[in-house]
């Protein structure tokens, strides 16, 4: 005892410190297989107290393993990383004779609204009232002009394959109810900035520095927060400046249902590019666009394609290269369907011919610079939907 | 690379080395400072630790022959020993630079030139007496290699640190005091200056044509406080090392931010650095005694050589002979001014250093340009200004730069030092020391911590 004593008298600092790290140790190295069984873990080189530090980031706090049962400890212990498991859940299919969704849709836009494409007559009257960008559909596949094609880059050779999906991965682009009911392509087309006086961007830092330093501000509203992705971005709070440039914070899902949008765009995937795999963040980004379609009913739905990185990134960063932004453009863009949801790119407003975003246009090779949010603004005037309506 | 503020160094190495080395009778503790130094070389640089281990037997034994005692007990100087040396030794930092600076495919050894300066003072002060007894061979490779000053300094002095005790006792009242200022720096390191090093990349994402101008300012202040952060916080790890191995504490920082002026600044700043330039530059080509324009020659050499030191980019260069003018100026024309009113060799450092560093910080010439347009906006506007982006990031990072402001005043930092035994200075010191590793957790797990989009 009176060894403890002086022990504690003479090395206060590393007592406590010992003290301390004691019970992380504990929990750490007991919850390993169980509570942080989610995590790696390389005794050579880092201590089991670390997992507790790592699951309180994640959430996962010491005490549930006393509180909850094992499993669901462990469900809780997923990371984002992991959020493929429930994701089926999304969809409740009713979809007679699967096939190509598109076809699918085409098909029963066909059955349903015969009045685009049975009676020439009829056809040639609703041309008249719809727009010059309409194409009256019936069509298998999407017609060109009405997204914009995803962007390619070159390859550097430096990706972490571990957050890719296989060439071959088949996108379940099966989403009933997100899609547009009347059959009717539109070709993107030329707008000024009145069209996005009933519009939504929705993003992470990249849209945030669109409503700093675009033209939009004060014109478009938008949601966005530095850091969020799809994974996380319906749990937090995020900044909503409104149409008039008024600012303050919201949920997504409070804003989509207090608001009706004429038009939603969609920028989310560069935080994501260290997490998961192309599925994972496909499958993720699909719920997210049934959610808006769900609050949304008659809101356009813009997808856009994630931005490119500059070479020096690209070419030397396994997670941030162009390589694995293409594949998910790739993933996301097969969610379009050229009627209600549209896929733009602005990667060839940025972007060199090899696919990398141009150095002098960005300061951190992610960004745009606020004096590049231009090309950004021309892209979207560019590229936009006139539904006539 | 293996830091001072990593996982691997907090838990694994240094609690097994520390074990081994107080279990280790005192007097060979160097043979274990000298292997756990060389594996943590190893594990930060790999094959460079051979370069390491041959720059430091060939510099003891060109050491032993300038260390020349004739049969009489007389000490000539060996004039074409320490030559040889110097050439080694110069030679390889001035080779090695050059190359690093010209080509991508040679990269600077780490720590390569704290410990080649380390490797010159060995030999001047050898060949010049000051070190007057014959050093002993473990002695020599410890102090070239040791694990704490290694990888970023501070450049010790042979006679500084303790060399002249042979036995490497540890007293409890150096270990404790030693883990305090270990965990102290680390704090600063993890908790100051990595934080607002984000402050600056926001800068740079905006792009310096677009910033307003209270946001270049802020960022030239904020940047000034990450860098000082940053290195004394690593420079109190290094000293905080180095007294739980029975070393002498060194100083590396006096409060260069309470300093009257830019030359007492720079005695204050990366001071082992300054002194070695003092010492082995600026006294032997004669100092100030020949002369005003042999001094204000000897200072440009002296301040051309530590621009190059830090750097070849052209900024490195514009912000050595800034600093070189300045020091002039203080020195030959408002010198008696200072004297008397202490205010204003205070107001140059508050303003002017931070505007130095910002040319420290930005290699790219029209990037600089945009930066001090922004600066000082009299010469037209920025590109696509936002008004807000000042109070944007002051809402962020303002307990930020407020403790780091406060630790720049002597008293905050004595305040603490004096109560360090104190309990709860110590339970504070405890909470710094794990939300420092809960960061460091986080950030190692993911590489977005520092820079979520």
């Amino acid at each position: 005892m009176s060894f403890l004593k002086l022990l504690w008298k003479r090395f206060t600092l590393l007592c406590i410190l010992a003290l301390t790290a004691l019970p992380l140790m504990i929990i750490g190295w007991t919850g390993r297989k169980t509570l942080y069984s989610e995590y790696e873990l390389n005794p050579l080189r880092q201590p089991g107290l670390t997992l507790v530090f790592q699951g309180i980031h994640d959430g996962v706090y010491p005490w549930q393993s006393l509180i909850r049962p094992k499993e669901e400890g462990e469900e809780e212990g997923a990371s984002a990383a992991d959020s493929s498991s429930a994701d089926e859940a999304a969809v409740d299919g009713t979809t007679a004779g699967a096939g190509a969704t598109d076809a699918a849709a085409g098909e029963a836009g066909t059955a349903e609204a015969p009045v685009y494409t049975e009676a020439e007559d009829a056809e040639v009257e609703e041309m008249k009232t719809l727009p010059a960008n309409a194409i009256a559909g019936s069509l298998d596949v999407i017609p060109e002009g009405v997204c914009n094609p995803v962007m390619q880059a070159v390859d550097y050779d430096v990706v972490n394959v571990g957050f890719l999906s296989p060439d071959d991965t088949e996108y379940n682009t099966d989403t009933e109810g997100i899609f547009a009911k009347n059959g009717i392509y539109y070709k993107l087309g030329l707008v000024d900035s009145t069209y996005f006086t009933d519009a939504l961007f929705i993003g992470d830092s990249r849209t945030v520095g669109l409503c700093e330093y675009g033209s939009l501000k004060g014109t478009a509203a938008f949601l966005a927060k530095e850091s969020v992705n799809v994974y996380n971005i319906l749990d937090q709070e995020l900044r909503y400046t409104d149409h008039d440039g008024e600012s303050w914070g919201a949920y997504v899902e409070e804003i989509l249902e207090e608001n009706q949008y004429g038009k939603v765009y969609v920028a989310l995937g560069v935080n994501e590019l260290g997490i998961g795999t192309t599925y994972m963040y496909y499958e993720k980004y699909r719920e997210i666009i049934s959610l808006i379609r769900e609050y949304q009913p008659d809101a356009l739905i813009y997808i856009q394609g994630i931005m490119h990185v500059s070479y020096d990134k690209s070419s030397s960063d396994s997670c941030r290269n162009n390589t694995v932004i293409s594949q998910r453009n790739m993933a996301i863009s097969t969610l379009a369907n050229g009627r209600d949801i549209f896929y733009i790119d602005m990667n060839p407003y940025v972007c060199d011919e090899d696919g990398d975003l141009y150095e002098d246009l960005s300061g951190d090779g992610i960004h745009l610079k606020a004096s590049a949010y231009e090309n950004w603004d021309r892209c979207l005037m560019e590229n936009a939907i006139v539904t006539g309506e | 690379m293996i830091l001072f503020n990593s996982l691997t160094f907090l838990f694994r190495f240094f609690p097994v080395f520390l074990a081994i080395y107080y279990l280790t009778p005192a007097r060979f503790r160097e043979v274990v400072l000298f292997f756990g130094s060389i594996v943590f070389y190893a594990m930060g640089a790999g094959y460079m630790a051979i370069m390491l281990t041959v720059l430091t037997i060939a510099n003891y034994i060109l050491g032993q022959m300038v260390f020349y005692v004739d049969k009489g007990g007389v000490r000539p100087q060996n004039k074409r020993a320490f030559i040889a040396a110097l050439i080694l030794d110069v030679g390889a930092l001035v080779v090695f630079k050059a190359l690093s600076g010209i080509t991508d495919k040679v990269v600077l050894p780490l720590g390569f030139s704290f410990y080649l300066f380390k490797m010159i003072s060995y030999q001047a002060d050898l060949f010049r007496g000051e070190i007057t007894r014959r050093p002993e061979i473990m002695d020599t490779v410890v102090y070239f290699t040791m694990f704490p000053q290694v990888t970023q300094g501070p450049i010790s002095r042979w006679n500084s640190i303790g060399f002249e005790k042979r036995d490497r006792t540890v007293t409890v009242k150096a270990f404790n005091d030693g883990l305090f200022f270990f965990v102290l720096g680390l704090g600063m390191k993890v908790l100051l200056a990595d934080p607002l090093s984000i402050l600056w990349n926001e800068i740079g994402k905006i792009g310096y044509e677009s910033i307003s101008t209270p946001l270049a300012w802020m960022g030239a202040i904020g940047y000034s406080l990450r860098l000082y952060m940053d290195f004394w916080g690593y420079s109190l790890m290094s000293a905080g090392i180095g007294m739980m191995l029975g070393y002498h504490f060194v100083i590396n920082f006096l409060h260069p931010y309470w300093a009257c002026g830019i030359g007492d600044f720079y005695r204050r700043w990366h001071a082992t650095l300054g002194s070695w330039f003092r010492d082995y530059v600026y006294i032997p080509l004669g100092g100030n005694r020949k002369g005003n324009l042999r001094t204000i020659l000897n200072l440009a050499v002296v301040w051309l050589l530590t621009g190059l030191w830090h750097g070849i980019t052209p900024n490195f260069l514009i912000w050595s002979g800034v600093l070189f003018l300045l020091i002039v100026w203080e020195k030959f024309v408002v010198d008696g001014l200072i004297s008397s009113f202490p205010i204003i060799g205070h107001l140059h450092v508050w303003l002017l250093i931070p505007l130095t560093w910002v040319i420290f910080a930005i290699p790219d010439l029209s990037d600089l340009r945009s930066y001090f347009m922004r600066l000082f906006p009299f010469f037209g506007n920025g590109v696509n200004v936002n008004s807000g982006d000042f109070m944007k990031q002051l809402t962020t990072y303002w307990p930020l730069l407020l403790i780091s402001l406060l630790l720049c005043t002597p008293h905050w930092y004595r305040a603490i030092v004096r109560n360090r035994r104190r309990l709860p200075v110590l339970i504070a010191l405890v909470i710094v020391f794990w939300i420092c590793v809960y960061r460091i957790v986080i950030s190692a797990s993911n590489p977005f911590m520092y820079f979520s989009f």
